[in-house]
């Protein structure tokens, strides 16, 4: 999958966030958004995935041979959100165990299967003792990974990761950081925000990009 | 007292009822939409007094008046017609209030996932389920309790119209002040339990975090 953003434009009460941006991101591609705090990362990639309005500008998603165009009025594509998969900044947890967490994710998709590969996903993550367990009974990376998995096990293109290593210990974010290298190997593309760069070591990371507090890429 | 009890429990019941589907699909708009103005609007409501809405639903079901035609004045029907509407603000400001946080979230996770609009609603509902309990309870203890809209258009009709809330004031007019203490004692009890239930339902939903 293959998207093309142009001319980019999003502010809020006035204040601009991103002024025409201009991005490509291929296919197999790790890019990683980089900036301070408000730089406006999370509204990038928000707008990548249909759930904040641009002001101005086009996003052209490439699926397979299809080209699908967004464009003012900023309809969501179905056909591009159910080749995109998300992780918000912040967890959002449902009530409910463990398991039903990371399944809700398949579930709205319409995956019905539960076949090995989303358990031996879990088994992965070393979660497997907690499936059965209350989600308020876990601490708050323990929920991280719930909500992680939930992005990761469902069928994507490409993956969207709003600061995925956030309240992970070192164990987690090496595993996580060799599943994103496997995915990429895959040809799956990946776009991730963070705050630092250190924690990338050992990421085949293809672009890094540094955005400005006016908007714009520095 | 046996047949204000069922009278009464069926006005409670069937206006807490409606008003609550009303009412639901009123904040779900407001949410769905960010209609802030209907909100205020429908907070605005809450300080119109419940005698008010009597006349005005007496001036619309009299003989002479715009619905006279359909002979609803002094049946239990305009008390549950009366009830409904009086409550509608109270439940929207209620649920709006107790599922707006979660109401986003999940429809974020929806729209990540490609859920549908029906797959949303019934995500909600069950997130929600604690909040959604304790605005229909808050309802009914609203209903129970009110007199002046109960007595404008139900008239206090002995098996027709008497509930709890009018025959107090019909037992204090005649003198008879321990009949009328024992029915707010009854009356007392109930929006007890109404209120444990309540208490019961909003515990579930984390009343009170662990640290």
């Amino acid at each position: 999958m293959e998207i093309s953003l142009r001319n980019i434009e999003k502010s809020f009460s006035g204040v601009a966030v991103l002024s025409n941006l201009n991005l490509l991101i291929k296919n197999g591609e790790i890019l990683v958004l980089s900036g301070e705090n408000g730089s406006g990362k999370t509204t990038l990639l928000r707008i990548i995935s249909f759930l904040t309005l641009p002001n101005n500008g086009k996003i052209y998603y490439k699926i397979e041979n299809n080209v699908f165009e967004y464009k003012s009025p900023y309809k969501p594509i179905r056909e591009v959100i159910l080749k995109i998969s998300y992780l918000h900044q912040k967890n959002i947890i449902l009530k409910g165990n463990v398991e039903y967490n990371i399944k809700i994710g398949k579930i709205l998709r319409g995956e019905d299967n539960f076949e090995d590969t989303f358990y031996n996903l879990i088994e992965r993550f070393g979660i497997c003792d907690i499936l059965k367990k209350d989600i308020y009974e876990i601490s708050e990376g323990q929920r991280r990974i719930v909500c992680l998995l939930r992005c990761i096990s469902v069928k994507y293109d490409m993956l969207i990761l709003d600061e995925p290593f956030t309240n992970l210990d070192s164990n987690y974010i090496e595993i996580l950081k060799s599943f994103l290298n496997e995915e990429k190997n895959k040809k799956k593309s990946i776009i991730m925000a963070t705050p630092g760069l250190k924690i990338l070591a050992d990421l085949h990371v293809d672009k890094i990009l540094q955005l400005g507090k006016d908007g714009k890429i520095n | 007292m046996k047949e204000i009890f069922i009278i009464s429990i069926e006005v409670v019941l069937i206006s807490s009822l409606i008003s609550f589907i009303i009412s639901f699909f009123i904040s779900f708009l407001i949410l769905e939409k960010r209609l802030k103005f209907l909100f205020v609007f429908f907070q605005s409501f809450l300080f119109i007094p419940s005698v008010f809405l009597g006349l005005l639903f007496y001036t619309l079901f009299k003989r002479s008046g715009l619905f006279g035609f359909l002979n609803l004045l002094y049946t239990s029907k305009l008390i549950i017609i009366g009830e409904t509407f009086l409550i509608i603000p109270l439940m929207v400001l209620f649920i709006v209030n107790g599922i707006k946080e979660k109401f986003y979230e999940i429809k974020e996770i929806n729209r990540v996932f490609g859920g549908s609009w029906w797959e949303n609603l019934v995500l909600i509902i069950k997130e929600c389920k604690q909040s959604l309990v304790s605005s229909f309870i808050v309802g009914c203890g609203r209903v129970i309790g009110e007199t002046g809209l109960a007595m404008i258009v139900g008239g206090n009709i002995e098996g027709q119209t008497r509930l709890f809330s009018t025959s107090i004031v019909l037992f204090t007019m005649r003198g008879e002040i321990e009949k009328g203490i024992h029915t707010g004692i009854f009356l007392f009890v109930i929006s007890l339990i109404l209120n444990f239930l309540y208490f019961y339902f909003a515990k579930n939903g984390n009343f009170f975090k662990e640290y």
